[in-house]
């Protein structure tokens, strides 16, 4: 045997595993799918949170123009009845004054 | 510092306010309003005025108009009451509006009584020089008594365009003619 194949030999011997050796890959490997499923989840809930805030943020807005819609109607309605309270007023006062005339 | 910064705040808003309605109502209006048959009030302050200027259509040639009037108020405080039969109010009862409006830059542009009907309207308007800052209506009618307050630069032209669409009779701005007593 030439020292070429008996370092192969050498190299390629067969070596039992450490005592631990399987639980520690199954541990490795539960744990590597345990943090696939957490990266997942994260994943999904970030994608929630996002869609949570579009809708509410859509929501809120729409809810504001609402809101801002009716205040503005009713201020409209207010100005329209002051001034017609104030025409009525102005126009009894002409009466009034093309009487005396 | 945070009640003291509070209270400064109250006190600079009431100021405010109190400035831009300029002429200030009776307190005891309210104690007559409880004995009137109908209460209208309305107070419009300035931001009140420009969200309602919003709403307003440039296409309506009516709405139009009022927007372009609404854009230089300050305020329109209308307060009209309407009592079940004569004497629930007193004259006196609007004297303090009467007293604040002897103040300078205050004409009296239309005053029409009657004693016989027991009517008393009167038209007043803030000018300084040719431009009008301010139109109060006072009618005092046995039944019903009427106070408005418009604070802010009125167009003359504004005023006598809304003549016939909102039915606001031409005022003549000379008030040397338009002071009549029906007596």
């Amino acid at each position: 045997m030439d020292p070429l194949e008996q370092e192969l030999k050498a190299a390629l011997r067969k070596i039992d595993p450490s005592p631990f050796f399987e639980s520690k890959v199954l541990a490795a490997a539960n744990r590597q799918a345990r943090e696939r499923k957490t990266t997942l989840r994260m994943r999904w809930a970030t994608a929630i949170a996002a869609m949570v805030l579009v809708v509410t943020g859509v929501f809120w807005q729409h809810q504001r123009t609402v809101d801002e819609q009716a205040r503005g109607q009713a201020a409209k309605a207010r100005l329209m009845l002051a001034l017609q309270i104030t025409s009525a007023k102005l126009d009894e006062i002409q009466e009034k004054v093309d009487r005396v005339q | 510092m945070n009640k003291f910064a509070c209270i400064t705040c109250l006190a600079l808003a009431a100021v405010t306010s109190a400035a831009a309605q300029e002429i200030k109502l009776p307190a005891n209006l309210d104690q007559l309003a409880a004995k009137a048959k109908n209460d209208v009030n309305i107070t419009m302050d300035g931001p009140l005025l420009q969200l309602a200027g919003r709403f307003l259509s440039d296409k309506d040639p009516d709405e139009a108009r009022v927007k372009r009037m609404v854009t230089n108020l300050k305020g329109i405080y209308v307060r009209s009451l309407e009592f079940d039969g004569p004497g629930e109010y007193q004259p006196s009862d609007i004297d303090q509006i009467r007293v604040q409006l002897k103040s300078p830059g205050w004409t009296r542009v239309v005053g029409v009584r009657s004693k016989k009907d027991g009517d008393n309207a009167e038209v007043f308007l803030k000018t300084d020089g040719s431009t009008i800052g301010g139109l109060v209506v006072l009618v005092a009618d046995p039944t019903e008594l009427t106070i408005v307050n418009i604070v802010g630069q009125i167009n003359p032209e504004d005023l006598r365009d809304l003549g016939g669409h909102f039915h606001i009779p031409q005022i003549e701005l000379d008030p040397k003619n338009n002071k009549k007593e029906d007596r």
